[in-house]
């Protein structure tokens, strides 16, 4: 007796078949799977986005975020601010300003014990302002964070987001309709900063103990429900690039894209993905184009690419972790397009009040729509019953 | 002379005999209008929906309870039950307040709304119990259905629907043989004299495909396998806020006055599909009367049949002095008046 199936035993043809000609079918599979990824990109067999989240209920409300002097203001404040402090945070300032807004203003400090070298350590600020729902209770909250980039860094600025941030953070702050809190968050050495915060706000380590310490946050809101991550490099902005790519290959839930990328065409504004403009909402898809001329298959590859590699491409792809969905809206002054008009910094502050408004209307986290999904184009996308090729859904 | 006298005299006569033979005859019509009619009218509004973005709900059911309200039935015969609090929803720009129409003009919620069945208390189990009649002791009179056999109920509901189910809460579902079973309890318990029963939900007509017990007459804002739709969105609250079958019925009923003397068949044919987009159902055959001569305000309204008397006829009230009577015997004082302490009479300085 011994083994319940004896290998030798012969089980039919079809094993033997399988046996005789596996190398072949090895190869024949390997070289479907390509021609199938490849094919996917193709509007005949993936599928258009839609809204799952019913709540959202995205872009039914007028935006009226206005106050194109006041970034302006906070612009020139900020640049000035920056050429005092060469490679660190502005934090007095920073401070000062969510505190004159009237919002609860925290200082997080955290360092990094290098591993590599046992004596280094750096250190760094993060700022954050809480502005607390009016008329319900804090169990929740949404996160908009800016990463500052000092005049020294290798990235390209982001000072603009952070006027913005500080404007909407103004503006919002006089509003009585939110249902959950807003937390700004401007954090300093890239993800470093956000990671730091992230770990103090949950009071978790992710990585090894004590190589970064997060320290302690003084001030705290609810759960987090989503985040919005800016980094715009000029005050005109000529398209907006959705990244939505985090660690380990997470991505934000398809509603959140979707939403974000809605609000850009709601206020005109030229969204791209992946360096791709969105097609006008109305355009149908060519079914019949064998490659449209926005997902080539340089793009196409370009987008696997990115999911492969698994690295955050930005400060949102540290929040995937903790089941707070993220992404960051990165603004150019130059448009792939090279036409059309460039909007101004009040037009991207009602883009992030339209989205915030739907994501105040949300009841539940995220639960509806897709995790897992590729996107060939921001309106259609593939969703990971589709990819991978299991059934047929 | 003596002629023109007697002519004169016998005309009077004749008429004075014809006004008694028809004020006779009005008042046999009276009562028997009043025998064979309703005496009283109950209105039993619901919104089974929660959450923000079901605000057209509430607002539906708020704007019914507005017109039930103006064309005369009282609060204490109204019962209103509301899932979720939109009024003072944290995401409400408006605060206290629940519009039904864009421009914002009326405010339904007001300051005299009497929600008797608040949030979580709209429940399937007290909905069928306030039908039946199989509530509780101690329970409230404002929650109760205190109907008889003379009352003519409307029945509204407002939410999500689909096919034989209403949602509730998010949570359960009330079938459209649960519904039919407690209008036939409702009947054999002589709840009710005539049922108006509308419902505005997805796939309406399903709720009452299984009713059977008579006088119902129905009607659903959309039929088996059509979905009703929201009539617009006010972009400065952000959601969509009222449903086109509530939303064309409000319109025809701004035009009813507790004395007009619209019929019910119109009120069926509100709503055509070129505006309602669904189809609207109509039931009507358990109903025994024809809507033609049905009065819109027998079931919305509050109207009493009276009959203006000419003259007021002297009749002698008898009393009879009862046979028994219970010999009364003083007893002794027990008790004695003692003035207060503090005299209250004048008023202190």
């Amino acid at each position: 007796m011994g083994l319940l199936t004896d290998p030798s035993a012969g089980q039919g043809k079809l094993v033997k078949a399988l046996l005789k000609h596996y190398s072949k079918l090895c190869v024949l599979l390997y070289l479907g799977g390509i021609i199938w990824f490849c094919s996917i990109a193709h509007p005949a067999i993936n599928s258009k986005t839609y809204f799952s989240e019913n709540a959202l209920l995205p872009g039914l409300v007028k935006s009226h975020f206005y106050g194109d002097e006041m970034i302006s203001m906070f612009y020139n404040e900020l640049s000035d601010e920056m050429t005092k402090y060469d490679d660190s945070i502005p934090y007095p300032w920073l401070l000062a300003k969510f505190k004159q807004i009237g919002l609860d203003s925290y200082t997080h400090n955290f360092t990094l014990h290098s591993p590599l070298a046992k004596k280094e350590k750096y250190s760094g600020k993060n700022i954050y302002g809480i502005l607390r729902a009016a008329r319900s209770s804090s169990t929740e909250a949404i996160i908009l964070s800016a990463p500052y980039r000092p005049p020294v860094s290798v990235h390209p600025t982001t000072a603009p987001s952070i006027a913005v941030m500080l404007a909407f953070a103004k503006y919002a702050n006089t509003k009585k309709y939110w249902a959950k809190d807003i937390i700004f968050l401007i954090t300093e050495h890239e993800q470093l900063g956000i990671q730091a915060w992230l770990e103090a706000y949950h009071g978790v380590s992710c990585g090894h103990e004590n190589i970064l310490d997060h320290g302690d946050l003084r001030g705290r809101a609810g759960a987090i429900q989503a985040a919005v991550n800016l980094e715009l490099h000029s005050q005109e902005i000529g398209q907006i690039d959705l990244k939505i790519e985090g660690l380990n290959g997470q991505l934000p839930n398809l509603d959140l894209f979707n939403l974000v990328s809605k609000m850009c065409g709601k206020e005109g504004v030229y969204q791209t993905f992946k360096n791709v403009i969105r097609r006008s909402y109305d355009e149908p898809t060519a079914i019949d184009d064998i490659f449209p001329k926005d997902t080539s298959m340089e793009k196409w590859s370009v987008t696997i690419n990115n999911s492969i590699l698994q690295i955050p491409n930005g400060n949102h792809g540290l929040f995937h972790r903790f089941g707070i969905q993220a992404l960051t809206l990165e603004g150019f002054q130059e448009s792939v397009a090279g036409k059309g008009a460039k909007k101004g910094l009040v037009n991207i502050g009602r883009i992030i009040e339209g989205t915030f408004r739907s994501l105040n209307n949300l009841l539940e986290r995220f639960h509806q729509s897709f995790f897992f999904y590729l996107l060939p184009s921001s309106d259609r996308y593939i969703s990971i019953g589709r990819y991978i090729f299991l059934c047929k859904m | 002379m003596f002629l023109r006298g007697t002519v004169l005299f016998s005309f009077l006569l004749l008429l004075f005999t014809n006004s008694c033979h028809s004020q006779a005859q009005n008042f046999n019509n009276f009562s028997r209008k009043v025998r064979k009619g309703h005496t009283n009218n109950w209105a039993v509004l619901v919104d089974t929906s929660r959450f923000w973005f079901n605000y057209r709900h509430v607002a539906n059911v708020l704007s019914i309870y507005r017109s039930v309200k103006r064309l005369g039935i009282p609060d204490s015969q109204i019962i209103l039950m509301i899932a979720d609090d939109m009024a003072c929803n944290p995401r409400n720009p408006r605060p206290a307040t629940v519009f039904n129409n864009a421009n914002q003009h009326i405010n339904v919620y007001g300051d005299d709304v009497e929600v008797d069945y608040r949030g979580y208390e709209v429940t399937v189990e007290n909905f069928v119990r306030l039908l039946t009649g199989r509530l509780p002791p101690g329970t409230p009179r404002s929650k109760q259905l205190l109907t008889d056999e003379g009352s003519n109920v409307l029945v509204y509901l407002t939410g999500h629907g689909g096919d034989g189910f209403l949602k509730f809460q998010d949570s359960e579902e009330i079938t459209s043989q649960e519904m039919a079973d407690a209008l036939e309890q409702m009947w054999q318990k002589r709840r009710y004299h005539e049922t108006f029963f509308m419902i505005d939900t997805c796939q309406a007509a399903s709720m009452y495909e299984r009713f059977y017990s008579p006088n119902i007459l129905a009607v659903g804002s959309s039929l088996v396998g059509e979905d009703s739709l929201s009539h617009h969105v006010d972009p400065a609250i952000g959601v969509y806020i009222i449903d086109r079958y509530t939303y064309y019925a409000l319109e025809f009923l701004e035009n009813v006055t507790p004395q007009s003397n619209n019929t019910m068949a119109n009120f069926l044919k509100v709503c055509p599909p070129s505006v309602c987009i669904s189809t609207v159902g109509v039931r009507s055959d358990l109903f025994r009367r024809d809507p033609e001569h049905v009065h819109i305000t027998d079931f919305f309204g509050s109207v009493r049949p009276i009959n203006l008397l000419p003259r007021v006829t002297n009749q002698k009230i008898v009393t009879r002095k009862s046979e028994t009577t219970v010999p009364v015997t003083t007893k002794p004082n027990k008790y004695r008046y003692v003035p207060p302490l503090v005299n209250f009479d004048t008023i202190a300085q």
